[in-house]
């Protein structure tokens, strides 16, 4: 957490959030605590069951509003709790893109998918255009306007449901797994239009996420979730670099840490500081086996 | 595997159908439905039939429109059937012809076209409404019409549904075929039906969380994409539509509905052949699905 934030509200406040799902015996959340400051941008990473995609649907109210449960602790978004304000309003600040890509495509056309949000935000005809043809070039999609999305492929998919969501400029886009579906250069080509928001609207990012490299490239701070317990909550390096709570949790390091790791157990006089990003681990190994 | 297009849903285009408001539209399918509910001579509304039919064929959808009727036929026939032996009528009924245990009466036969007529003819009209009708469209006029979220939302989604469920319910016959269940004939049909309603319940239900995380039916201003305005074509046609019910009305009100039961009596070869027409018709369309669902 930087200075400057010290300063701010945070802009989603979650307090002693637990969530039992109606038809399970076990909580998929357990007494999750954790703050969130405008611009940040958050990932969620842990293992399948772990309760990512139930914590990003409490972020907009779906859990409790649309889904059957028992819900205890407050979840608050700039100030507003999720219980009491419906999930269409909360809509106009929190953006949303679930985890399965072809249930979320509502419209005929992709134009129309990517203008419907617009439409119910009441964005004047003109920028509607202005922003479809942005949202879509942005996620490459562009020449597709009239295509049925029920007629494109997964990964296109995801970007199209990642533009609609996008276009109606969110001041919180929480993105579950958006990038399954997405060949590796797809998936970076996603984390890095996400960065530009982040940078350049100031747009918050809360992301589920299990690829722990592009985690560690693009995120402020991770949120390690397991059997629904919030375990780490931190800066990536520092999350990463604590190897031990990683593996003991199933989970894996970047691989650039992971190696060394291992060769500083082998002995090897290596940064205290393990670097996680492989440019990173470039500038920190140089030396390490010596120059010929 | 090819489409199964069992039941009607927007058909794309550009006809003069298709450019109408949907108020105007609803008014006309209204219009209809309480005329064609009044009338009851079957020649007339035989004639309201004709002619939305050529207006189908008119807005390039009756490929889609033939499709749908395909399922309310077997309705159709089981309705011709029932209402032959046992017209829903004020006896005494006049006896036309005996075929074994049944006895077809004059009567039945009436009011069998009656029905029938009335039914494929408002139903036919109210699919042209739904094929011609963009379902954003439909959505946005009933909230201007003050109809309330839920049920607008409702409405719209069911119409948005069909498409969804046709292709889940050909991915479910073909997984069942690469599963080497007996996925052909009408048998197969059963054993899909759950699974298609248990898919169309969470359809709707991660539907309407991805509608409302788009802010659908929030408070405030809309905008809309499709630029959709009532023209001067429109305003005129729903006067002269009012007009023009008023009229037929009046026409309906002194004419006591047009009820010809008493004058129309028909030769008995006419009331055997529709009565085994609707035996064979029923049957016949379903081994006619049986079929489409084979291939
Ligand atoms: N609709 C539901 N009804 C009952 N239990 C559920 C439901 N959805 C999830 N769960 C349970 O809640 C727990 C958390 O699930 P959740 O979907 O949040 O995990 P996740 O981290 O998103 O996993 P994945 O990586 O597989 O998407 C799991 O134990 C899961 O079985
Ligand atoms: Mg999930």
């Amino acid at each position: 957490m930087t200075a400057t934030n010290a300063a701010k509200e945070p802009i989603i406040r979650v307090e002693g959030l637990s969530f039992k799902y109606a038809t399970a015996t076990e909580k998929a959340l357990k007494e999750i605590n954790f703050t969130v400051f405008p611009g940040e941008y958050v990932a969620i990473l842990g293992l399948s069951g772990a309760g990512k995609t139930t914590l990003c649907l409490s972020l907009n109210g779906i859990i409790p509003q649309m889904v059957m449960g028992e819900k205890e602790g407050r979840c608050l978004i700039k100030g507003q709790d999720t219980d009491e304000v419906p999930v269409r309003e909360m809509a106009k600040t929190v953006g949303m893109v679930f985890d399965n890509p072809e249930y979320q495509l509502t419209q005929l056309t992709v134009e129309g998918e990517v203008a419907l949000g617009l439409e119910n935000l009441g964005i004047p005809y003109e920028e509607m255009l202005t922003r479809i043809k942005e949202a879509l070039k942005v996620v490459g999609l562009e020449g597709l306007e009239e295509r049925s999305p029920m007629q494109l492929s997964g990964g296109q998919q995801q970007r199209l449901a990642i533009a609609a969501a996008m276009a109606m400029y969110p001041e919180i886009l929480v993105l579950d797994e958006p990038t399954t579906n997405l060949d590796p250069i797809g998936k970076e080509e996603v984390f890095e239009v996400l960065q530009r928001l982040n940078r350049e609207k100031g747009m918050t990012i809360v992301i589920a996420e299990h690829e722990v490299e592009v985690i560690a490239e693009y995120a402020d701070r991770v949120i390690i979730l397991d059997r629904g317990e919030l375990i780490t909550n931190g800066p990536p390096a520092e999350v990463f670099n604590d190897v031990e709570t990683i593996s003991r949790l199933g989970l894996r390091t970047p691989q650039v840490t992971e190696f060394g790791y291992r060769l500083k157990k082998k002995g090897h006089n290596l940064p205290e500081q393990l670097p996680i990003t492989l440019q990173d681990a470039v500038k920190k190994y140089s030396g390490v086996g010596g120059k010929k | 595997m090819n489409n199964m297009q069992l039941i009607a849903n927007y058909v794309p285009g550009k006809s003069f159908f298709h450019r109408l408001h949907p108020s105007t539209k609803i008014i006309w399918v209204l219009g209809a439905l309480l005329t064609v509910f009044f009338i009851k001579d079957p020649l007339i509304i035989f004639a309201f039939l004709v002619v939305v039919l050529v207006l189908i064929k008119a807005s390039n959808t009756f490929a889609t429109y033939r499709a749908s009727l395909m399922l309310l036929l077997p309705i159709i026939f089981g309705l011709i059937f029932f209402q032959i032996v046992a017209p829903a009528f004020p006896k005494p009924w006049t006896p036309l012809a005996r075929l074994g245990p049944f006895v077809l009466y004059n009567e039945g036969v009436y009011s069998a076209l009656v029905l029938s007529l009335r039914i494929i003819s408002v139903a036919s009209f109210a699919l042209l409404f739904i094929m011609t009708t963009y379902p954003g469209d439909l959505f946005t006029t009933m909230r201007m019409w003050g109809v309330p979220y839920e049920i607008s939302f409702m409405v719209t989604t069911t119409i948005q549904l069909i498409p969804i469920l046709q292709k889940e319910m050909n991915i479910i016959l073909s997984a069942q075929r690469s599963r080497a269940m007996q996925a052909s004939g009408f048998s197969a049909l059963l054993p899909s039906i759950i699974p298609v309603f248990a898919g169309a319940i969470e359809r709707v239900r991660q539907m309407s969380m991805t509608l409302e995380s788009r802010a659908f039916g929030s408070s405030g201003k809309k905008t809309s994409i499709r630029q959709l305005k009532m023209g001067t074509l429109d305003y005129t046609l729903i006067i002269l539509t009012i007009i023009a019910l008023i009229g037929i009305f009046y026409l309906l009100w002194i004419n006591q509905g047009f009820d010809r039961s008493q004058q129309m009596i028909f030769p008995a070869p006419a009331a055997i052949i529709l009565f085994l027409g609707s035996i064979i018709g029923f049957f016949g369309i379903l081994v006619l699905f049986a079929r489409r669902i084979k291939n």
